[in-house]
């Protein structure tokens, strides 16, 4: 029964406390993975937390050039090896989803890894354990992917280049409009 | 998983490594004719130890092969090679290879405690690695000119002379012994560290991180006992511990290609990265127009995912995501997921959801 | 799993992880009054603290924590934390020993006592520590000291749900259901209270509702998060919270979605109210408040129409000049379409600081005795009297309130201990606080960082973090719980009860004060609280270990407490009927003038707590929220041709600080909002208003009447 991670953004507060609760898990360094965006500055305080999105087919691997990414038998995608990266940044911008960093310093990609070490115990990564609203869930794979609560995205489909990936963003309702104000044809951006 | 081939000719890569393989052993072969003054000089007691390195040469040649056939991997060799053609990049390649290889500042950086170990290891291995070689190939030998006196000879020429039992002589003839002990050190730190540690090194595996530092250790202890045995022991021992050292080394140079050895001939292409970074044009993100790479390297990610199927395009127009900076590329995918327009500011367009989870040129345009 | 009263929480099937070497200690937050469980990660060596694991199983939380909870244990190895005693010399404060301070205290008590009268030493307490600690300062005060001059930072914040709640439904348990209900409630009414940022974990249990279809209204002047997601947002402006209430009520009487069965039973004074809302049509409060008409009518159909809901609301409608009236004026909502004492229906107010719920409760309010008994009732004086083993007559009578007390200083106040506070961020008027503080003949001051307001003092003394001492806090719902702290006390410092104790042995009133542990003071406690409204006599620590916490009132040991207040609707008055009250809108004490034509309202952020004493030194929070600001709305800014991140200079009738502009449509286009959480040149309280709710006396933090100046830079005069 593999489980994923499940952001239903519709519920953030934009309050960071997985931001901060990722550098608690104890193989991150003390250097958060996850991130935090605001989706309107100025217009609302909408906002979505970004894990790592764990494609099946991974672009920041790929575009690696001396393979220091590697994909757990989980199919979590990991951190680049440490021996191996050499702080080129190619995963950062290969990303689709724009979720890799590299410490300039250091010399060193790191990214989500689930929380290898939760996970691997079977107990929730720390974000899913301390979002205080629920925008961060750790549930079933299969569950989540074939029966969703509402419109999910897993499966994106770029110029038909179709990436699927193991974390799964909910959708905001916008049919009630109860997301936001959004007068006329939408909050621009 | 990705499962298209990396190149569209399934057999570029036998080719490509005959070819290599076939070029690597007409040097060695030559090296070591030169090196042995046309087979004059053979330590026969290397003769195991020079087919071992021969066969790691190959080895190694088909592993670089293959790695440089990988798209990223062969673009961002071809920029630095370009780029090391002028003035600048030169400097900056002599730079980094002081920086990144010689002092290892980016190890000091993530913990001083591992740079001390890592310094103690490689330069150990580097240094135990030139002896190695140079005597296996006979690159290099020492000839008795005088009763008391050696003559180093590389490749085929007298460089220095210097007394038998001189300062430097020592230095010279223990030199394995000296970079033995160093790893000895560097792998006892690794190893008290992978114990101490081994709650916060989540992906540590017995194969890939232990194995190798009890083959390091064995290497340079098997390699000191020799010469404690010939020294003090009036040479008990010396055969089954030659033989061990033996078997150990061999071991070695067979598994260097295929294991965390590996990453030495990596951190080449590592040299070349600040200044591929530094001397590019810089490139602005098409949404909110901060510099976030340079556009040579934008170009290359996006040529290397082109090979292997996987770009990612903004639909209806000539972007991909990587023409947007990391934040934006977040962002732009939660607005266009709850039916806002998506403005990139810098390009001057407005996208929307092309309904599959992508992004598109908004219908209608605006 | 776990107790019956737990069963519709949000606890999570997971454990905690124990780690080699390490101990894990489950206690609670020490941040706002939700309480929520943590584990605390201890090297079992040599006990420092290594970090925070999820309390899964904790019902409250279930194991998520806010960013302020997540990395709150990152005060405990803090460098900046107070590790040994110090006295003020030749104006400098220099480290000292124990009994150095302690000798020159106990001295400056004495002298002041016998100089200028008993009353003439007060204590301003706080709301943040344990039940053992609050109730002992109102013990301590009233017979250890013998002053009638106690009160606490309470007075900010919690004050105006309790007069209100007590005239409205005759006790003040800060939700008279529990935080479970939430989820069954078919309406919630949130007025006055940024949730998403301020409790954000009771997201989990609105979300549990909206999950059941359960519609949202919000009142707020911002559009905050928890406004985005509603279906109604009712942006009033600031100050008018009794008129938005009114047009509600007015808008279900006129269409009949009261409840007029319970009104008849259970309620008294609807006839009252009738007459009154008459004038509040939805065009004349759509005037007074600026919310649009259909948004007031289509709110009051959603509240009318639901079989359950509630109303919840926070400090934005109680800090104000007219709180109490604001806060009995929703719970009015709620009387008149009879949603109370089911599951799902009640009223709730959002307890702001750790304790805010105990901390009112036990006697360091100045007008009141543990247990909620009033301090001027004959009967409970006598009672408590009993308890503390001396004559009625030794108790003195209700002292000066919160910001009355700080005013006296240098008056009728010369000498001052301030324990779990930092008045001089929080306090209306800070300018002004600062120089009653400087008057003092006296100022000692209880810490575990150097406060703003500890660095004015002349002896600070080093206490433990939470974490460090045992004991019980009483959360947002009524629920007494444990904190568990670790067996240490780094450098010289020293729990703070141990330290009152002893200031009392050395006063020579040693003999009322014989406490070895909390758990000593909590029996006391529990004692003295019997027979009161808030009756912890049932509760024992080993309870509230076996169930998760108990609810109080829980008055005999049979006893496993209350979660939900009123199932047999009965309210606490005499005759059992809940008084419907009635008011007129009024506005704030200081109106917009010409001069000072925009509102000023402010207001919390999420990663920062309070005075901000802490949480300010948390590098984590303090990177994701450096420095207060402006929320300025774009029309707004325009028209002083402000840009996003230009400073601007804001300006009441008491004084004026220089802020960045956050230009944001979030905020109302006549209202300017700053957060509270900075001091001295930072603070924002600089500006306001200090008028006090004539019943909570409150002062009024939520408005006050501003000028805006845009800053000409010399910089840019030169260049024309």
């Amino acid at each position: 029964m593999a489980k994923v991670l499940y952001i239903d953004y519709e519920r953030c507060i934009g309050c960071r406390a997985c931001v901060i609760g990722c550098e608690e898990c104890s193989g991150h360094d003390h250097l958060s993975r996850m991130f935090v965006d605001e989706l309107n500055p100025g217009e609302t305080v909408a906002a979505s937390p970004t894990p790592c999105m764990h494609c099946v087919t991974p672009a920041c691997a790929e575009s690696c050039p001396v393979q220091a990414i590697a994909i757990a038998d989980d199919g979590t995608v990991l951190s680049a090896s440490l021996e191996k990266c050499i702080g080129c940044k190619n995963c950062t911008y290969a990303c689709p989803f724009g979720i890799p960093r590299v410490d300039d310093v250091k010399k060193v990609m790191y990214k989500c890894d689930m929380c290898y070490d939760r996970t691997s115990k079977g107990r929730p990564p720390m974000c899913a354990s301390v979002c205080p609203t629920d925008t961060i869930r750790f549930v079933d794979e299969h569950e989540i992917k074939a029966e969703p609560p509402k419109e999910v995205q897993f499966k994106w489909d770029f110029g038909g280049t179709v990436i699927e990936t193991r974390t799964v963003i909910g959708m905001p309702d916008t049919e009630t409009n109860r997301y936001g104000f959004r007068e006329g044809d939408g909050v621009q951006s | 998983m990705n499962f298209y081939p990396y190149e569209e000719d399934s057999l570029l890569f036998s080719k490509k490594s005959a070819r290599n393989v076939f070029i690597v052993l007409v040097i060695l072969f030559f090296s070591v004719y030169i090196g042995s003054e046309q087979f004059g000089y053979f330590d026969m007691a290397l003769y195991g130890y020079l087919w071992a390195t021969v066969l790691c040469f190959v080895l190694l040649t088909i592993r670089i092969t293959s790695w440089t056939l990988r798209p990223p991997t062969r673009r961002l060799w071809k920029q630095g090679f370009k780029m090391m053609f002028s003035a600048k990049g030169l400097t900056f390649v002599f730079k980094t290879l002081y920086t990144n290889i010689g002092e290892q500042r980016f190890i000091r950086n993530r913990s001083v405690y591992r740079w001390a170990q890592h310094m103690f290891i490689s330069w150990g291995v580097i240094f135990s690695f030139a002896i190695t070689f140079s005597l296996v190939l006979n690159w290099l030998h020492f000839e008795l000119v005088e009763p008391k006196t050696y003559a180093a000879v590389v490749f085929g020429i007298p460089m220095f002379r210097m007394g038998v039992d001189s300062p430097l002589a020592i230095a010279i003839y223990h030199g394995l012994n000296w970079t033995g002990i160093a790893v000895i050190i560097g792998c006892g730190m690794a190893l008290y560290r992978r114990v101490t540690d081994e709650k916060k090194i989540v992906e540590q595996s017995k194969e890939y991180d232990f194995f190798p530092l009890f083959l390091l250790i064995a290497i340079s202890i098997t390699g000191s006992l020799l010469t404690v045995s010939a020294l003090w022991m009036e040479g008990a021992f010396y055969l089954g511990i030659a033989l061990a050292h033996q078997i150990t080394v061999i071991v070695f140079l067979l598994y260097f290609p295929f294991s965390k050895f590996w990453h030495l001939p990596l951190r080449f292409l590592a040299v070349i990265v600040p200044m591929y970074h530094a001397m590019g044009e810089q490139k602005e993100c098409a949404r909110c127009g901060i510099e976030y790479a340079t556009a040579t390297q934008i170009k290359d990610v996006q040529l290397a995912l082109e090979k292997r199927h996987l770009s990612v395009p903004i639909d209806h127009t000539t972007l991909h995501f990587s023409d947007l900076c990391s934040e934006c590329r977040r962002v732009s995918h939660r607005l266009g997921a709850y039916g806002a327009k998506v403005h990139f500011r810098k390009a001057n367009l407005v996208l929307e959801s092309n309904q599959k989870n992508g992004l598109q040129l908004k219908k209608g345009g605006d | 799993m776990g107790h019956a009263q737990n069963k519709d929480y949000s606890q999570r099937d997971y454990d905690a992880i124990l780690r080699d070497g390490e101990e894990l200690i489950s206690t609670h937050c020490c941040f706002c009054g939700m309480q929520c469980g943590m584990n605390i990660r201890v090297n079992k060596e040599d006990k420092s603290v290594l970090g925070v694991e999820p309390r899964y199983d904790f019902p409250m939380n279930g194991g998520r924590l806010c960013p302020k909870g997540v990395s709150a244990y990152r005060q405990a190895e803090h460098v900046e934390r107070l590790k040994h005693p110090l006295i003020r010399k030749n104006g400098k404060l220099e480290q000292a020993t124990w009994d150095e301070a302690m000798d020159l205290i106990v001295s400056k008590i004495q002298e002041i006592q016998g100089k200028y009268g008993k009353d003439a030493f007060g204590i301003y307490s706080g709301s943040s520590m344990t039940n053992e600690k609050c109730y002992l300062m109102g013990k301590f005060a009233r017979i250890g000291l013998g002053t009638k001059n106690i009160d606490y930072n309470g007075r900010y914040c919690m004050s105006s749900a309790s007069v209100g709640f007590n005239q409205s439904i005759g006790i003040d348990r800060g939700s008279t259901n529990p935080w479970s209900d939430i989820k069954f409630a078919d309406v919630l009414l949130i007025a006055g209270s940024n949730t998403a940022e301020c409790h954000p974990l009771s997201m989990p249990y609105i979300w549990g509702a909206r999950d059941r279809g359960a519609k949202l209204i919000v009142v707020d002047p911002r559009q905050t998060k928890t406004a985005l997601v509603a279906d109604v947002h009712l942006d009033i402006r600031p100050g008018t919270d009794v008129a938005i209430a009114n047009g509600l009520l007015h808008v279900m009487i006129e269409e009949d979605l009261v409840d007029h069965d319970f009104i008849h039973n259970r309620t008294t004074g609807y006839e009252e109210l009738k007459e009154l809302v008459k004038k509040y049509t939805p065009a004349h409060v759509s005037e007074i408040t600026g919310v649009a008409v259909d948004k007031i009518i289509t709110a009051a159909r959603l509240f009318g129409q639901a079989k359950t809901g509630m109303t919840m609301f926070a400090r934005g409608v109680e800090q104000h000049a007219t709180g109490t009236d604001s806060v009995s004026n929703y719970v009015n909502l709620c009387l008149v379409t009879g949603k109370m004492g089911k599951k799902g229906s009640g009223v709730a107010t959002f307890t702001g600081q750790g304790n805010g719920q105990g901390g009112r409760e036990h006697g360091q309010k100045t007008d009141q005795l543990p247990g909620f008994r009033k301090i001027t009732d004959p009967k409970a004086r006598e009672y408590i009297a009993g308890v503390w083993g001396v004559d009625e007559s030794e108790i003195p009578g209700p002292g000066l309130s919160a910001f009355e007390m700080l005013q006296a200083l240098g008056k009728e106040i010369k000498g001052l201990l301030l324990i779990c506070s930092n008045p001089i961020v929080s306090s209306p008027t800070v300018g002004d606080v600062g120089e009653y503080l400087k008057s003092l003949d006296f100022f000692v001051c209880m810490d575990f960082f150097l406060s703003e307001s500890a660095e004015l003092a002349d002896v600070v003394l080093p206490s433990t973090v939470w974490i460090e001492d045992n004991g019980t806090m009483t959360n947002v719902e009524g629920r007494v719980l444990r904190v568990k702290g670790i067996d240490r006390t780094p450098g010289e410092t020293k729990r703070d009860w141990k330290v009152i104790c002893e200031i009392a042995e050395r006063l020579g009133r040693g003999q009322y004060f014989q406490f070895n542990s909390p758990e000593d003071i909590f029996n006391e406690l529990r004692v003295a609280s019997k027979g009161g409204t808030a009756d912890y006599y049932g509760i024992t620590y080993e309870k509230l270990d076996k169930m998760q916490g108990v609810f109080w009132p829980c008055p005999t040991e049979e006893s496993e407490g209350l979660p939900r207040l009123f199932e047999d609707l009965k309210f606490n008055f005499p005759d059992g009927k809940a008084r419907i009250l009635a008011f007129e809108h009024k506005g704030p004490n200081e109106k917009t003038s010409k001069e000072y034509p925009i509102i000023l309202s402010t207001g919390r952020v999420v990663f920062h707590y309070l005075s901000g004493n802490q949480t300010r030194r948390i590098e984590a929070l303090r990177n994701l929220c450096p420095d207060p600001y402006v929320e300025i709305h774009p029309n707004l800014a325009k028209k002083y041709n402000i840009e996003h991140g230009e400073p601007i200079k804001i300006s009441s009738p008491r004084g004026s600080i220089e802020l960045p502009a956050r230009v944001t449509k979030i905020t109302r286009e006549d209202m300017v909002f700053v957060p509270y959480h900075w001091g001295k040149s930072l603070a924002i309280n600089h500006l306001t208003n200090p008028a006090l709710e004539p019943k909570s006396k409150i002062p009024e933090f939520k408005v006050c009447a501003v000028k805006l100046e845009k800053i000409v830079s010399h910089a840019g005069e030169k260049h024309g």
